[in-house]
């Protein structure tokens, strides 16, 4: 097996041929390939996006690409449905091979299509055919990703890949989760592609564990287009055991008048990069990229949401929140374009970090880049550590110290989970801050005394 | 602690910062007269060679957001780098500058992007 750096394009296109995949799909491999070859690996010294985080000193490149589980049994641990009334739609990845579907009737009976990738580029091949791929490259306006090496290496080789088309008029009530899961060390490569039909509501759900132990580079793309009038509400879960290097892109495409609702959850992995990104190419389109994040020592997490105002009276509002502990980095950075025809735009775009050890460092740039005058716009950020108030007023009612510093954490984070309102996922989202917060040593946690000491010599 | 030869006194322009690398230690050497002194060539903020940047009296200027890290004790005079970089122990022998990189003289942590 070839690592990465040694992919090229002919032993590529002849795997994806003898895969039985149809000749437009072996040439955009192909296509993508060449891409990859011509192009190098990050460097935080000439790309401003990597600027931040070290590629060659976070990211492995030397591995192979994992193409199923050594266990083909491996056990896949339960994922947000498991607390879902109903349950809903299960995907499962599971090392780079797409290991099961588990349909719901409602999703049958609705005419929602869940299927392998590799599967609808066949038996669904005017959609497939028309969407893999075009959000991840370079179009005339600002909309490409592929300048990445990264995505060009999804482009060419993703394994494990998934389609979800859930047709105009349906409004779908059950979740459609697709669980990644690592169990094999190297190269995995999911990829997801989903379509919202006009009028139409989804929730989507991309989750991803590991076992314990694997070593693996999880380089993730997905592709996500909004149509007119729809409704999306998704989310991203990640639980990875420590071992795990993960770049992932969440590209929706958001079209006119539709809403979309996102929440990217972050916690585990050794580096987290993470790329929600949503274009806004109808008017009228809203969107409110929600974030949380929580490192403990020997993470490195770089959260860039983008959100792109090409067409008129769209609005955005991107929330990120965040806390560390131990010696870990963060890096968040947002950014809001806004085309010059973008009139009438509204965005805003926030983020916090809560300091709760020495050691950890927050990085902020909440970026702004605009063009076109008439449009409301914000930013900012803050960074600090818990206000000794808050926990004073608590102790002052009798709660013990540990107690009512995990109070202000979760309640600091319940604010996104509240709006989220994600079923099955806010459950999750809670025992994993939990716990978390249980592994904290919460007697090094430094409070800011600044205000209450201003207080008491009043 | 060991010096590692790293170019000859000559080769130094003054007030030139150079970047040379020891045993994988990226280092930034600056001459003033004859003296030589060595920090970490990565600044503390983030990813980027000092000897890219300027060098103003006793201190040398990322030139990616302007923090000036003292060449004597490592500290930066400004934001955004908030931690000193690494300084290292120097000698000139028979005109030949030599660094020991196995050790900071001022007891920083090495930047870790």
């Amino acid at each position: 097996m070839t690592t990465l750096s040694l992919l090229d394009a002919d032993s590529l296109a002849s795997t994806s041929e003898a895969a039985g995949e149809p000749t437009w799909l072996v040439e955009r491999r192909r296509v993508a390939a060449r891409r990859f070859a011509g192009q190098a690996w990050p460097d935080s010294r000439v790309d401003e996006f990597w600027r931040s985080t070290p590629f060659d000193v976070r990211f492995d490149v030397e591995r192979s690409i994992t193409s199923g589980s050594r266990d083909a049994a491996a056990t896949v641990p339960a994922g947000a449905l498991a607390d879902v009334e109903g349950g809903g739609v299960q995907v499962t990845i599971v090392d780079g091979v797409l290991t099961g579907i588990t349909m719901h009737d409602a999703a049958v009976a609705a005419g929602v299509v869940v299927t392998d990738l590799a599967t609808a580029a066949v038996e669904h091949t005017a959609l497939v055919e028309a969407h893999l791929g075009r959000l991840t490259t370079s179009a005339e306006v600002g909309t490409g990703s592929d300048e990445d090496r990264t995505i060009s290496l999804s482009d060419a080789a993703w394994t494990g890949g998934v389609f979800i088309h859930v047709p105009a008029e349906v409004e779908l009530d059950v979740p459609i989760s697709v669980h990644v899961h690592v169990a094999s060390d190297g190269a995995h490569l999911p990829r997801v592609l989903a379509i919202v039909g006009r009028h139409a509501k989804a929730t989507l759900y991309l989750e991803h564990t590991s076992d314990e132990g694997v070593a693996a580079l999880v380089d993730e793309v997905a592709e996500i287009v909004v149509q007119d009038g729809a409704t999306l509400r998704l989310a991203t879960l990640q639980d990875w055991s420590a071992g795990i290097q993960h770049l992932g892109l969440q590209k929706v495409e958001v079209h006119r008048d539709a809403t979309v609702r996102s929440l990217a959850f972050t916690t585990g992995g050794t580096t987290v990069r993470l790329r929600p990104e949503f274009d806004l190419v109808g008017a009228g389109a809203e969107v409110r990229p929600l974030g949380i994040y929580m490192a403990s020592d020997g993470q490195w997490f770089d959260l860039q949401p983008y959100v792109r105002h090409i067409a008129p009276r769209a609005s955005s509002d991107v929330l990120f929140k965040g806390a560390l502990q131990g010696k870990s980095r963060t890096v968040f950075r947002g950014n809001v374009f806004v085309h010059r025809d973008a009139a009438g735009t509204s965005t805003d775009e926030n983020n916090r970090s809560l300091i709760l050890t020495e050691g950890a460092r927050a990085d902020a740039t909440p970026f702004l880049e605009i063009e076109c005058s008439d449009i409301t716009a914000g930013h900012g950020s803050a960074t600090g550590q818990i206000d000794a108030r808050h926990l004073y007023y608590l102790q002052a009612r009798g709660i013990d110290r540990e107690t009512a510093l995990r109070m202000i954490v979760v309640g600091y984070f319940t604010e996104i989970l509240e709006e989220a309102d994600l079923p099955g996922v806010t459950e999750r989202a809670i025992a994993l801050i939990e716990d978390r917060i249980a592994a904290a040593d919460l007697t090094a946690v430094q409070v800011n005394d600044l205000n209450l000491r201003e207080e008491v010599a009043v | 602690m060991a010096f590692r030869s790293a170019l000859r006194l000559d080769e130094l322009v003054e007030a030139t910062p150079v970047r040379v690398e020891l045993a994988g230690v990226p280092v930034c050497l600056v001459r003033t007269g004859d003296r030589v002194r060595a920090v970490h060539d990565v600044c503390s903020h983030q990813r980027w060679s000092l000897a890219d940047g300027v060098v103003y009296g006793d201190g040398v200027e990322c030139s990616l957001h302007g923090s000036t890290f003292d060449l004597d004790t490592g500290a930066p005079s400004s934001l955004p780098a908030t931690d000193p970089i690494p300084t290292f122990a120097t000698r000139i022998v028979d005109g030949a500058v030599e660094v020991d990189v196995d050790e900071a003289t001022n007891g920083a942590p090495t930047p870790d992007h």
